[in-house]
């Protein structure tokens, strides 16, 4: 993953606004250009404007949230969120309200006592030394969209970051490196490309997310700079000057190492749980990485877990991809329609050859078909075929759409249709050896393949792989993960382009025979109740499925009991039963209402 | 006079086994018990083959038994895939069959887009056909997918009924890419036609019920092998709840007549 961090990015994001004040244009000027702008705005400093967080969309809303929190003083008065160096210098703060960055500014520009007039008249013809222009979030968020596009050579999925008042842009980069001769190679062109566009950025590639965020913001969210707007000529303070670098790349397997050196605010904690942690103490990454996982959820919030199980690598972090502002799309529209899922399949063919033209001349694959058919009724149907690799082929994308079109009713005539692709580099193709009877059929690729054609018919959610856990309860002993993910991709997808790999390989570590025995085979979905707290069906039965079970022999009890700070805990006895027609059912008796059930079947 | 007549059908059941055309993909693996094994055609388990578990009731450790025994199919390239028809395999029970979890593919067609939603308040009987004409076809579309994917080593589905068109289509897929299935079937399935390579029959030994607590005495049959041969051996086994270990008590006696496939 590579996150790319524009340094000081509320007035980077308003500098840059300026120069491109129609979003039209297609291509930004270059550095060099110059600009009166840039004169006037040299000293720069932006405030929030008063009632402007009921006025703005749902993401600028949480940046007021968020400002809010960091800067209580932000509730009721507008106050200062961005400046530049020299406003800095000159005493100004993030936080500080508008009135009191005003009379510092006044200060700083009022005539020292004793100068002569002279000075005095020079003072009132120059401008103004700082610039107090109000602060648009929604326009540096739209400015870092505008930015990604030109980010699309180097990595096929880019999000934003999602983070309140976002300066980074999240690359998925994973394959993409082989292209440029190297991932180093990767970054030091897109940082080229940055510079090129006249703006300020720093680069880090890691494993994870929650890593490359990490590392291009060594000290915490761009609202939590203590020395001054982040720039990479700052003098920095001794000790800081490991992580100032334009580029950071981390190798693999080494995250973990690097992480621990960086204060706990670079973990993107929510402001209340790194609060607590500070008065605990706990102020490095190492020290919070090394804390108890199951004492977290009685000490931080859900947020916070999230945050550090990313970190640790334990859960993986979605990106919500932006869309591609020139999409691999195909569209086709006829005067007269056509009716029946037979003459709709002959159409998504015309697309798909179209499409699939398109992925040949870009050199990618898709990695999702998202298909618009528009009736005569005025109706729309949309469906989408996710995939665990990119694909390239005409067959293997026509075949995984008609699976998803079986599953439709398509009563009315389809006046048009259009299919938009997202899409990804290919993985390397490595050459087979044509006399090699055992590189012939990869047992993976068939896989892979089986799973596309698997989850198109049935849903991602249908085609499940599992992990172990250390929940002692039953139902959450093990999780049960989509292989094809039917959101974004991103480390997700890392993880299912994997997945084929791990299920064909015969090397794995294989399961002891010895490990407990005690879990039923079949676990019901919903344990099914036989018996009230009055009975005891261990020794007096129990009917179940419209049959009377008679119990033989039994052993147990077996308590298993959830942590006492789960919002369900719980709380059960467990019995193996076997009955008298030889039937292994597994029993508990739920200890806070007494009562019984039948949870499994040692089938 | 039974014991000559029965060593004349070995022996013509010997001849049959030789005389019939061999698959040149079918290897075979040990099931891990000695007895079983040495009834078995080829003494052992046939690759991409179809075999079929019945049982008589649920609770028979039918399908810990077959994992157990099909475990050894899981030392090749391959993924286990269980098509899990009524959404309830509890993944964590794997492990004591000495296969592992990570491969793992679980194929839950109940939780298709277009499975009938809500939740399910009954237990859907093994017994007798309770799968619902959209989840039985998505179960049977299912399992002819992983049957034909030679990246798949291992099947497992429970399937109510069968029809001889489906069937003969499973051989055939299974024929083509080397994967063996594993049928978990319902005592009725006894009385239908069959393709399968071999059938067992599960049932409950009421005679050695005294095994102790902690232990589960299971009568196993051989009811049939290809071509239509049909088998009466018998095994006694005993499932050691603890550590999930089966062992074969004994080999039963063969009954006078055979059990029609």
């Amino acid at each position: 993953m590579l996150c790319v961090r524009f340094l000081n990015w509320p007035i980077q994001a308003h500098r840059w606004i300026h120069k491109h004040r129609s979003f039209s244009e297609p291509e930004p000027p270059t550095a060099g250009d110059s600009s009166e702008a840039d004169a006037i705005q040299s000293e720069l400093v932006l405030h929030t404007e008063a009632g402007q967080a009921s006025n703005t969309t749902v993401e600028a809303s949480t940046d007021h949230r968020f400002l809010n929190q960091v800067f209580p003083p932000a509730r009721t008065s507008p106050v200062v969120v961005g400046l530049t160096v020299n406003a800095w210098q000159n005493g100004i703060r993030p936080g500080l309200t508008l009135v009191e960055a005003r009379s510092i500014e006044s200060e700083s520009s009022r005539p020292q006592a004793g100068k002569g007039r002279q000075q005095r008249d020079r003072k009132t013809q120059s401008p103004p030394p700082f610039q107090f222009e109000p602060w648009n979030p929604d326009a540096s968020r739209e400015a870092l969209k505008r930015l990604a596009e030109r980010f699309r050579q180097f990595a096929p999925i880019i999000a934003l970051d999602t983070s309140p008042l976002p300066d980074c842009l999240l690359l998925d980069v994973t394959g993409c490196g082989q292209l440029f001769g190297g991932e180093v190679p990767l970054a030091e062109q897109l940082l080229k490309t940055v510079n090129d566009t006249g703006l300020e950025a720093r680069v880090a590639i890691s494993e994870s997310v929650a890593a490359a965020w990490a590392f291009t913001h060594p000290r915490g969210h761009l609202l939590f700079e203590q020395h001054g707007p982040a720039t990479q000529r700052r003098q920095v303070a001794q000790g800081d000057a490991d992580w100032d670098l334009p580029l950071i790349v981390i190798p693999p397997g080494q995250a973990d190492n690097w992480l621990a050196s960086l204060p706990a605010v670079s973990g993107r904690l929510p402001l209340s749980d790194i609060e607590l942690l500070k008065q605990l103490g706990i102020v490095t990454l190492k020290q919070l990485m090394n804390l108890p996982h199951d004492d977290l959820p009685s000490r931080i919030s859900n947020e916070g877990r999230l945050r550090i199980s990313q970190l640790r690598g334990l859960d993986d972090e979605l990106l919500d991809a932006l869309p591609e502002a020139n999409p691999v799309q195909s569209i086709w529209v006829s005067e007269y329609g056509v009716r029946g899922k037979e003459r709709v399949k002959l159409v998504l063919q015309v697309l798909v050859e179209d499409v699939v033209r398109q992925l040949n001349v870009r050199n990618v694959g898709a990695i999702k078909a998202t298909c618009d058919l528009k009736t005569e009724e005025g109706d729309e149907l949309t469906f989408e075929a996710n995939v665990v690799r990119p694909v390239q082929t005409e067959q293997d994308l026509l075949d995984i759409l008609n699976l998803k079109l079986e599953t439709l009713r398509l009563r009315d005539t389809v006046m048009s249709a259009k299919m938009i692709l997202q899409t990804a580099p290919l993985p390397v193709r490595r050459q087979k050896d044509l006399f090699s009877a055992e590189q012939q059929v990869k047992p993976e690729e068939e896989l892979t393949t089986l799973i596309n054609r698997l989850s198109s018919r049935l849903s991602s959610e249908a085609v499940l792989t599992a992990e172990q856990t250390s929940s002692p309860v039953p139902e959450q002993s093990v999780r049960l993960s989509p292989v094809v993910s039917s959101e974004g991709h991103a480390s997700g997808r890392r993880r299912s382009a994997s997945i084929p790999e791990r299920l064909v390989d015969p090397h794995s570590e294989s399961a002891s025979r010895n490990a407990s025995a005690s879990m039923p085979i079949r676990l019901l979905a919903s344990a099914i109740g036989i018996a009230t707290a009055d009975e005891n069906p261990v020794t007096n039965g129990f009917e179940w499925d419209g049959t009377k079970y008679q119990v033989q022999s039994y052993s147990g009890p077996e308590r298993i009991q959830s942590c006492w700070w789960d919002e369900k805990a719980v709380h059960r006895d467990y019995y193996r039963v076997r009955t008298t027609i030889g039937a292994s059912l597994w029993v508990y008796q739920d200890l806070n209402s007494r009562r019984w059930y039948l949870h499994g079947v040692f089938d | 006079m039974a014991s000559a007549s029965e060593s004349v059908l070995q022996n013509l059941r010997a001849q049959l086994s030789r005389n019939s055309p061999q698959r040149l993909s079918q290897a075979t693996v040990s099931t891990g018990l000695p007895l079983l094994d040495r009834q078995l055609p080829n003494q052992g388990l046939p690759s991409a083959s179809v075999v079929e578990w019945v049982a008589d009731g649920p609770g028979l450790q039918t399908v810990s038994l077959a994992l157990n025994c099909g475990a050894a199919f899981m030392k090749q390239a391959g993924a286990l895939a269980v098509v899990d028809a009524y959404c309830d395999f509890h993944a964590a029970a794997l492990d004591s069959t000495g296969i592992n979890l990570s491969r793992l593919l679980l194929i839950r067609p109940c939780q298709s887009s277009s499975a009938p939603t809500g939740h399910r308040t009954s237990m859907p009987s093994h017994t007798g056909g309770m799968l619902s004409s959209t989840d039985r076809s998505d179960t049977l579309w299912a399992l002819e997918q992983v049957s034909r994917c030679p990246g798949v080593r291992l099947v497992v589905c429970w399937i109510d009924r069968l029809s001889s068109t489906v069937q003969r289509r499973l051989q055939l897929a299974v024929e083509r890419s080397g994967v063996t299935v594993f049928l978990i079937r319902p005592a009725t399935a006894l009385h239908q036609p069959s393709w399968a390579d071999l059938r067992f029959h599960l049932q409950y030994s009421s005679e050695k019920a005294d095994l102790g607590i902690g232990h589960s005495s299971i009568q196993l049959k051989l009811v049939k092998t290809r071509n239509s041969i049909t088998h009466n051996g018998q095994l006694q086994l005993d499932w050691d709840h603890e550590t999930g270990a089966v062992r074969e008590i004994s080999e039963l006696a063969h009954s006078g007549s055979p059990l029609d496939s």
